[in-house]
């Protein structure tokens, strides 16, 4: 995992050189004009000679002054040439700087590519072992979006994410606030085309934005069934195409529009769904993507060759870009055991998402290599604290202590150390440590540590000596070990008094009773993994938020979530986010369980380079198999 | 057995099949509108609950469960059972193609319980309390006691991984059929194996075998065409449970092998709340019972004369 972070980057104060020498430069013009004040002569003989010498004196005096005025006018324009001068070095030097560094990181790169520009094997197939491959091919469709063995591969957004800064970077299309940050324009790239030649444009992208929010001037109904339509909800007018490849989009004023509409929001092709209607296009889909689709036998095997036409290049590998692999395989293998088996017979060659029991075995087999990436959430239990727990109308969980007392009462470590890789992590907040939770120097002096006797004294004086009974309910089988961990921390908080009654249900079922926000007791849920956490700010934390449960109206947090929505100076964004992430983890307002660590197995003829990112199914355009 | 007679039990035995069905699928469409809203599955984190609230009426999942079991009924009695949510598909075209694979399976892991589990029998039968009776009991009650999930695993490790003579999974030549038939078809053929052993002690030491033998009829002869007949009633009676048993089978041994069968897609659409597809894959799998049940009734009077002179 890379320790480069956009959050810490941005944070970092900006002494440039430009800075530096424009103080110096001003420092060198005071010292002179310090050494010429106070600099004359007089002398004292005769009355009259002392009148005249006093008038002449006045007068070299006034002279003086004159020419010390003079002077001081030169110096004035001197400093202030000297100052321009400094700053168009410093700017040129930092733009030299700039420069460098760009021609370096690049040369970098090409010298990288270049050397394994030999070892890479073009014409292969890599076959990759997924749990499974159902639904519809219309990304936009209800429960499509997050198939992963489709979206990702297959279809485009306007922009990406960097993998390396998070920032938002272009992709196939850049995007510009325009109209005092009440619209955006998007422009496509020109020579960006769909699977069949057909080139995109600006009318693609409106249709793409009108689709995904149920607008479907093109079928009969005129309402299409969109799976997507949140991704949209922040456009407030019509969208309209300006140009050939330009598109404006009036949007509510929100940091997280450009966010949500360029880097999450699939293309899809205006022609093909006129021309097939929406069932038809889900049967046959047609994308733009660093993959195309070629056969798809539903819940047996999706065949994808490599798009050659693509226009992200081996120039960029820290965005999507055009695949090594010649041809990509995910054959279905629903049993974990049985991809393990696949992946050992030599039938596959890549398999993500195996749990570590299966693959720790595998860590020092040679031609084997055991994938370790960041997990997909930080896990974090969430206390009910909207409505009552008991009949006399209280809840325990609205106390700060039993909050606290919750927190020191689980022994985190030990559960990640006992039952994960031993790499996980603590969690602090709304997000990893990379994306958006606290940073190590934040969290290190608040960290609320295991501690019995002290989750005890909490527990005592919230007035809940003797302990409480209350109903914990988490997913079964979404991710590894949640059964595990739940049990763990059951018995953790029945140490100090929490006697919870544990029930674990599928994850859509677990979901829908947290979204109601009545059911009390505790709901383990994960947060979210987003290069800006405005998503789980916007779901899991703000008041009213679809998933939030655990809400305090009478703190300052809900300010704190309004002031990063609207803050889109980069650097003071980044301020804003980490103060929620410290305020949360200070109002003990989750239980902070840990960042997991997820584990698969690849043969060692390939390389998976995703930055430090996790390499799953949707990034399966960043393998290079090798030649051997 | 006369022409009337066939048609009264045929006519009988549809009638109870289509109650059968009629219940089971009113079950099951009634416990899962209670018990599961697919709408979670389709939604994300971010989709506000009046969206979550359009897709519900849009799925047709809105409004009194009376309405929507009536209008169920009426399309279902025009073999119309909607289209899955997920892949938008006619539901009965989603399972039948699913259903043609099971069948495959099914029918491989059948014939193989026959062909292992009868002369197993026979023999144990015949060769009572000897090494081949031990054996053949031995197999038969590991046959019964290893869980298919298990069973599969350890055959993949072993013939697949270790010795590379079969595929781990998926679908495609016979070779990819071998492993899952064996897995699912090991349990029947013990079955068959008990049920055929017992039957044939029972039928060899009757008088119409002794005369047989008195009449001088060759061993082989009493065996296979008189002693077996009678022997095999109880067998065929446990066919039809056998076919339920192994439809339930494919669901676990679909997983493990990646077979593209109705039992997989099951479970995922009972996970996910796919309502039509779950509601076709039950009418398909309740039908194919009642249908199996039927033909072992029909062929009772075939296998045991007494029975036909009883349906006249």
């Amino acid at each position: 995992m890379t320790e480069r972070n956009y959050w810490q980057r941005m944070r970092r104060s900006k002494m440039s050189r430009r800075a530096l020498l424009r103080a110096s430069g001003r420092a060198g013009v005071g010292a002179a004009g310090l050494a010429l004040v106070g600099c004359g002569d007089d002398d004292d003989d005769a009355a009259a000679q002392v009148a005249q010498e006093q008038q002449d004196q006045q007068q070299a005096v006034a002279q003086v002054q004159q020419d010390q005025q003079q002077q001081q006018q030169a110096m004035q324009q001197q400093q202030a040439q000297q100052q321009q001068q400094a700053d168009a070095q410093a700017q040129q030097s930092e733009q030299q700087e700039q420069q460098a560094m760009q021609q370096q990181q690049q040369q970098e790169v090409v010298a990288a590519d270049s050397a394994r520009e030999g070892d890479t094997d073009w014409e292969r197939t890599v076959t990759v072992a997924v749990p499974n491959a159902v639904g519809g091919l219309d990304v936009q469709g209800p429960g499509n979006y997050t198939l992963k063995w489709n979206g990702p591969l297959h279809f485009d957004q306007l922009l990406q994410y960097d993998l390396v800064t998070r920032e938002i970077v272009p992709h196939v299309g850049y995007y510009e606030w325009i109209e005092d940050f009440t619209a955006v324009l998007m422009h496509l790239n020109p020579g960006h085309a769909w699977h069949d030649g057909t080139p995109m444009t600006a009318e693609d992208v409106k249709f793409s934005i009108d689709r995904a929010a149920g607008n479907a001037a093109y079928n009969d109904s005129g309402v299409y069934e969109s799976g997507v339509a949140y991704i949209v909800a922040k456009v407030n007018a019509e969208v309209t195409a300006i140009d050939e490849l330009t598109t404006r989009i009036p949007v509510e004023t929100e940091v997280t529009a450009p966010n949500s509409i360029g880097t999450t929001m699939p293309l899809v092709p205006r022609h093909r769904i006129e021309e097939l209607g929406d069932d038809g296009y889900n049967r046959d889909g047609l994308a733009s993507g660093p993959f195309k689709l070629t056969s798809f036998q539903p819940d047996i095997e999706v065949r994808s060759v490599r798009n050659d036409d693509y226009p992200i290049g081996y120039d960029n590998l820290n965005v999507k870009h055009k695949p090594w692999v010649k041809e990509v395989v995910q054959s279905v293998r629903p049993e974990p055991v049985a991809r393990l088996a696949a992946i050992q017979a030599g039938e596959a060659d890549v398999a993500p998402s195996l749990e570590w029991e299966l693959v720790q075995e595998f860590v020092d087999e040679p031609g084997f290599e055991v994938l370790f990436d960041p997990g997909c959430c930080p896990h974090t239990i969430f206390p009910n604290t909207i409505v009552p727990m008991f009949e006399d109308g209280s809840n325990p969980y609205r106390d700060l202590r039993v909050r606290q007392a919750m927190n020191h009462a689980v022994d985190v470590e030990t559960i990640y150390t006992t039952l994960g890789t031993g790499r996980e992590q603590r969690a602090y907040g709304i997000g990893t440590r990379q994306l958006g939770g606290m940073q190590p120097e934040q969290s290190g002096p608040l960290t609320m540590e295991y501690n019995v006797e002290k989750a005890m004294q909490l527990m005592d004086a919230a007035g809940y000596g003797e302990g409480f009974e209350s109903d914990f309910y988490g997913t079964a089988g979404f991710f590894a070990l949640t059964d595990q961990i739940a049990l763990s921390v059951q018995q953790y908080l029945d140490v100090v008094g929490i006697r919870t009654n544990l029930q674990l249900d599928p994850l859509p079922d677990f979901r829908a009773r947290m979204a109601q926000r009545d059911v009390p007791g505790l709901h383990y849920y994960f947060t979210n993994q987003s290069p800006d956490p405005f998503q789980v700010i916007a779901a899991e934390v703000a008041i009213g938020g679809t998933l939030s449960v655990a809400e305090y109206p009478d703190t300052d947090i809900q300010d704190l979530v309004d002031a990063q929505a609207t803050e889109f100076d980069p650097e003071k964004r980044v301020v804003a986010i980490n103060k929620l992430a410290e305020r949360i983890y200070t109002n003990a307002s989750w239980l902070f369980l840990f960042e997991t660590v997820a584990t698969g197995l690849m043969r060692d003829d390939l390389e998976w380079d995703m930055k430090g990112n996790s390499r799953d199914y949707g990034g399966l355009w960043g393998i290079r198999p090798l030649v051997t | 057995m006369g022409a009337q007679s066939v048609s009264t039990i045929l006519f009988s035995r549809l009638l109870q099949g289509i109650l059968v069905v009629f219940v089971v699928i009113s079950v099951v469409f009634l416990v899962s509108r209670l018990a599961r809203n697919p709408v979670e599955y389709l939604t994300t984190d971010e989709t506000t609950q009046e969206e979550k609230e359009l897709l519900k009426e849009q799925l047709g999942l809105s409004g009194p469960i009376g309405i929507q079991y009536v209008r169920f009924l009426w399309n279902a009695v025009q073999l119309d059972l909607g289209n899955s949510f997920i892949s938008a598909r006619p539901a009965l075209s989603e399972v039948s193609t699913r259903a043609s694979k099971t069948l495959q399976l099914g029918a491989a892991a059948l014939i193989f319980s026959l062909v292992l589990g009868i002369p197993l029998g026979i023999i144990a039968a015949l060769r009572r309390a000897t090494p081949a009776d031990w054996t053949a009991r031995l197999l038969a009650v590991l046959g019964q006691a290893i869980p298919n999930f298990w069973l599969g695993l350890i055959l993949i490790f072993f013939f697949a991984v270790q010795l590379d003579w079969l595929p781990t999974g998926g679908s495609g030549g016979v070779e990819h059929l071998v492993l899952p038939t064996i897995t699912l078809g090991l349990l029947a053929s013990a079955v068959s194996m008990r049920l055929t052993r017992s039957g044939m002690i029972d039928v060899m030491g009757t008088d119409f075998v002794r005369t047989a033998r008195a009449k001088g009829l060759r061993e082989s002869t009493i065996i296979w065409r008189h002693a077996l007949r009678h022997a095999l009633l109880p067998v065929a009676t446990i066919l039809g449970i056998q076919v339920g048993y192994m439809i339930a089978g494919t669901v676990i041994v679909e997983q493990v092998f990646a077979w593209p069968g109705i039992g997989r897609l099951m479970l995922h659409t009972i996970l996910v709340g796919d309502f039509p597809v779950m509601i076709a894959g039950i009418l398909v799998i309740s039908t194919s019972i009642v249908v199996a049940n039927i033909l072992v009734d029909l062929s009772y009077p075939i296998i045991d004369p007494r029975i036909r002179a009883g349906t006249r």
